[in-house]
């Protein structure tokens, strides 16, 4: 009983040492409703429902904008240009970018301006513009304190400008900051891919790939069957049946994303 | 001579126009018979729906918007049963078969109500001369609208039971709001009491919460909320066993109370997701959703630093994740 009372003593004691009694909450409803819009919309992304998520993200900058929320303006603006960019509506992707990044700079709002500046200059690189140059390199050298989505934005684009040591450090960083939540253990399959990529483009001239590659890809298939998410998933499988050597196990694999592909299309049809 | 030529001429004339005029009346009778159908071969059909009111003799019926037929017959059966005949035409009889069914369709918001026949399952076999077809009830605007006064009575009690929710979770005298003081109190002194008390308060909202979602499963319109509060109510359950087991094992009493931040954790996850269920349901509740959301934030604060103090064993547990507000950034393929 004694050893009870002291290990809740001690428990009580770490808790509150971080904790305060906070002061009763007042909410604006259009923040509120601001950051519930971005939630489902983020969500509706994640589902693949592309127009569902350009609505949901629209009313949220619509909120934000009536909560007076520039910080919530900034982020909302970023959400749109990427429902914006998923759905092929570039022009307006690259819009909402810019003013995203407008926005963050009034705020002086550092993370939301690398975030945006980030998608614009992946945009521009995805595409055939010419405005790659835009983006500096400094863009690609991001603070450790700034959140996981901004570290993995900047490996995607240091990778495909062959920056193979920033890619492969913020890739790192992907994994290090990666929670064991849904999100997290996605972010780090995502991470796991890129790295799959970066190993793949170092491959010998024989053409074979690296082992770390297969360790990677098997560690980014292992955490996809964990969370769900077929078009990652589908990613994983087509880039094991590029990278197997074995014509009959190469085979294997394409049948499988072939059958994600048909799964995932039939999903969407109906 | 000339007066008998006359004579036999004016008969001529009058013999032609008899002929003609006949003849005329003759080819309009067959016109007129040919369009009316009424010498064409026909099959009786019967239908008995619960009123005759809608029905009239003579009345058209339709199949696939061409009129094959009229009502020919209205009766009333010895034991109070309409019984309507319906005189089909019987070049069309080939493209009824068993399962059709008769109904009555309204072309517009005043024009008269047709009667409409369907094809039925068009592998089965051809409708006999006779046949009782089954009536089909088809909605009208009025039968809506006195649908639609239920469930709109059924809306107005899911809002507001939702906003009482919503309220009941806000409270600052309410139970959750409560625990949550007394969490913060207890960890500020030593007395296990005061977790203990916590703990009942945490059960009592378990049963307030076993209420609600059996109020809510009553209403179809909230069953995905009531499931959320369900598994919400399952999760409190949880918990006071637990607390007798961390009791009775006082050795094991580490881990046990690491599992009983987790299953706050989830509590309050499970709560966040019903905050933000309500506010997608209705535009009016956002506000008092978010309190209460930010309530059960507080809890999971609490129950997340538990978790990663150095008792918890977990300070070095990385928790940092993609906030759920952001979406991710743009990847080949996988979008």
């Amino acid at each position: 009983m004694k050893a009870l009372g002291l290990i809740m003593l001690l428990l009580m004691t770490a808790c509150a040492a971080k904790h305060e009694l906070p002061p009763q909450p007042v909410t604006n409803p259009y923040q509120a409703r601001a950051e519930g819009l971005a939630r489902a919309g983020v969500d509706a992304l994640d589902r693949e429902q592309w127009s569902r998520a350009q609505a949901l993200f629209e009313k949220s900058l619509q909120a934000a904008t009536l909560a007076d929320d520039q910080g919530l303006m900034s982020l909302a603006l970023y959400n749109l240009g990427r429902a914006q960019a998923v759905r092929g509506d570039v022009k307006a992707a690259r819009t909402a970018f810019q003013q995203a990044i407008k926005q963050a700079d009034a705020t002086h709002d550092a993370v939301s301006m690398r975030r945006a500046a980030l998608a614009l200059a992946l945009l521009e690189e995805q595409g055939s513009s010419e405005n790659k140059e835009l983006a500096s390199a400094d863009l690609l050298r991001v603070p450790d304190s700034f959140p996981i989505d901004v570290h993995l934005a900047a490996a995607r684009l240091a990778e495909i400008r062959h920056q193979s040591d920033l890619a492969e450090h913020a890739y790192g960083r992907v994994l290090e900051m990666a929670g064991r939540d849904r999100s997290g253990l996605t972010y780090a399959a995502r991470a796991h891919l890129g790295l799959v990529d970066l190993a793949r483009s170092e491959a010998g001239p024989d053409g074979v790939v690296k082992d770390s590659a297969w360790r990677h890809l098997n560690q980014a298939i292992g955490l996809l069957r964990r969370v769900g998410g077929p078009r990652l998933m589908l990613q994983a499988l087509n880039l094991a049946a590029e990278m197997e050597a074995d014509p009959a196990r190469r085979q294997q694999w394409q049948e499988r994303a072939a059958a994600v592909q048909q799964a995932l299309h039939k999903a969407h049809s109906e | 001579m000339t007066t008998e030529n006359y004579v036999s001429g004016m008969r001529r004339k009058v013999g032609w126009f008899v002929i003609l005029g006949l003849g005329a009346i003759v080819a309009l009778l067959l016109v007129a018979t040919l369009r009316t159908e009424v010498f064409a071969r026909k099959f009786t059909l019967y239908v008995a729906p619960p009123s005759a009111s809608a029905f009239f003799v003579g009345q058209e019926v339709k199949f696939q918007g061409f009129t094959i037929g009229r009502v020919d017959d209205i009766e009333l059966q010895p034991r109070g049963e309409v019984r309507i005949a319906l005189r089909l035409l019987d070049r069309y009889r080939g493209m009824l078969h068993q399962g059709s069914a008769v109904r009555l369709v309204k072309p517009g918001l005043l024009s008269q109500e047709n009667v409409e026949v369907t094809s039925g399952d068009v592998h089965a076999a051809m409708l006999g001369d006779g046949a009782l077809l089954p009536f089909r009830e088809q909605a009208t605007l009025e039968q809506l609208l006195m649908d639609m006064k239920p469930a709109v009575a059924n809306a107005d009690t899911l809002l507001g039971e939702l906003v009482s929710v919503a309220r009941w979770l806000n409270d600052p005298q309410g139970d959750i709001r409560l625990a949550t003081a007394n969490v913060r109190a207890a960890t500020q002194g030593v007395d296990q009491g005061a977790v203990q008390q916590t703990i009942q308060r945490v059960s009592d909202a378990a049963t307030q919460f076993e209420r609600l979602s059996h109020q809510l499963a009553d209403n179809k319109a909230g069953e995905h909320l009531a499931n959320s509060l369900k598994q919400t109510a399952q999760v409190l359950k949880n918990i006071e066993p637990l607390t007798d087991e961390l009791r009775r094992q006082a050795p094991e009493a580490l881990a046990q109370s690491r599992a009983l931040v987790q299953r706050l954790d989830e509590l309050s996850r499970s709560l966040n997701g019903i905050a933000t269920d309500m506010q997608q349901l209705t535009p009016e509740l956002p506000g008092l959703a978010q309190e209460s959301r930010n309530a059960m934030l507080e809890m999971r604060r609490l129950a997340g630093a538990v978790r990663n103090s150095w008792l918890g064993g977990g300070a070095s547990e990385p928790v940092s994740s993609g906030s759920e507000l952001v979406a991710p950034p743009m990847m080949d393929g996988a979008q």
